[in-house]
């Protein structure tokens, strides 16, 4: 399924934004492993094709590792969005708590005040617990981009590489192009999530 | 966190179940949501309850885009089916609930206004999801005075809610793999939380005229194949609403 904008509301942002966060990371696993199948073609083409492809071979296989390296992030930030949906899931629970308490009329919410105070510190333990989890997001998403950009460089020097292809240079300049297509798209989606994060905490 | 495992799939129609959380405590019961798939629209089966919302929402987010569930499908009007409404109208607001008429006044305690819900008719009725028709089939006092179960004639797959469930422990296998092994430990249950012989028969009546590949109960484990039929057999020859008789204790019958 492809991702959807989120709907027009305010309401249960953070369970929005985690979607969001989810769907982006399944694309960028897509596309990580496309790289993945597309580097080893042309491992393979360039092996075939000898020395005149040496050079492509060997950027192709430092791609194949990019790739691999970025697929093993994206598993683990699928492994902590978990958590964190599991946190603003709760926040969303626990705030339902209180508004229901809000309701109670004045006078009685004294009666209530025990019931309230447990809720509020419950409400502070899991929105604490749910900032450091925002902010660890963010470090892996940074994490995520400074490996894009090793991967755009290698991208480019594949295609560098393709020239010295003689007879495959055309060919190889075709995967290099499709290589580098599906790198820029990852960096896109990773970019529009750190994006979408800086706004949330904003 | 709960798993998600696709059980159907045909093209961009499917049925992914949300089931077994190791992390769930024991005093709560085990259940299973069903994810219905037609392309970009999403039906979600008994969502459960308040206390397992994160752990639903987390595995569903996982895998798919809860952004597509449009609708919501609540067999009958429990907690472990339906109190997590307000937290999924948080999720979206413009969530709609399909649910029994005789619930419409009763569940709105768990969230939502009411636009927020679609009454079924006793008699049933098609519950369209993208090009799929879905039939709300009348499964009513199985437990519930106002139950339905939901059939889609295209996977040949049948949503059976309380109707097929077993006490499991968390690590036991999503299919019956065992029949007689496994049918002991529905037996209490449907003993039990099942009260009328009649609905009972008819229910058994009606759905073995139906071609059903799975039969997928909220709690437990799902039937398929040649258990499917094994199954309605079973329960049709079963006693029910005898769960206090013979000194079966309220403990004896749970287990």
């Amino acid at each position: 399924m492809e991702p959807v904008p989120p709907p027009a509301h305010a309401g249960g942002r953070p369970l929005q934004l985690v979607v969001e966060i989810s769907a982006g990371i399944r694309q960028v696993t897509a596309l990580s492993r496309q790289v993945n199948l597309v580097a080893l073609n042309a491992m393979l083409a360039a092996k075939q094709a000898g020395s005149q492809a040496r050079g492509f071979g060997i950027v192709s296989g430092e791609l194949r590792q990019f790739s691999g390296q970025l697929d093993r992030q994206m598993h683990e930030l699928g492994d902590f969005i978990g958590d964190l949906v599991h946190s603003v899931a709760e926040s969303t629970r626990i705030k339902l708590h209180v508004a229901h308490l809000d309701q109670v009329p004045p006078d009685i919410q004294p009666r209530l005040a025990g019931a309230a105070t447990r809720i509020e510190a419950r409400q502070a333990r899991i929105d604490s617990d749910g900032s450091e989890r925002w902010f660890g997001l963010g470090n892996r998403l940074d994490h995520a981009l400074r490996l894009c950009n090793t991967g755009i460089a290698l991208s480019r020097a594949a295609k560098i590489e393709a020239v010295y292809g003689q007879a495959l240079a055309a060919s190889l300049r075709q995967v290099a192009d499709e290589i580098e297509d599906a790198i820029l798209a990852i960096l896109g989606t990773i970019k529009q999530l750190r994006r979408a994060l800086t706004q949330h905490a904003g | 966190m709960k798993k998600t495992t696709p059980i159907f799939q045909d093209g961009d129609h499917q049925w992914i179940v949300v089931a077994r959380d190791p992390a769930r405590p024991d005093y709560l019961i085990d259940t299973n949501e069903y994810l219905i798939v037609d392309g970009q629209r999403a039906l979600l089966t008994d969502p459960g309850g308040s206390e397992i919302f994160s752990a639903v929402f987390s595995a569903l987010t996982a895998a798919v885009d809860p952004r597509h569930i449009e609708t919501l499908f609540a067999s009958h009007q429990d907690p472990d089916i339906i109190s997590s409404l307000a937290l999924w109208l948080e999720f979206n607001p413009d969530l709609k609930c399909h649910l029994s008429w005789l619930w419409s006044e009763f569940v709105p305690h768990f969230g939502g206004k009411g636009d927020t819900f679609i009454h079924i008719p006793d008699e049933g009725c098609t519950i369209r999801l993208g090009r799929l028709n879905l039939e709300a089939v009348p499964a009513h006092y199985l437990h519930s005075s106002g139950n339905f179960h939901l059939y889609d004639r295209k996977a040949r797959i049948l949503f059976s809610g309380d109707v097929g469930a077993a006490r499991l422990s968390g690590d036991y296998p999503l299919f019956v793999e065992d029949f007689d092994r496994h049918i002991r430990q529905a037996e209490g249950f449907h003993r039990r939380w099942m009260g009328s012989t009649e609905a009972k028969r008819d229910w058994c009546q009606r759905v073995s005229q139906l071609p059903i590949d799975m039969l997928c109960p909220q709690h437990g484990a799902i039937y398929q194949g040649a258990d499917v039929m094994r199954f309605i057999n079973w329960f049709d020859e079963l006693p029910v609403g005898g769960g206090l008789r013979r000194g079966v204790s309220h403990t004896q019958a749970q287990a």
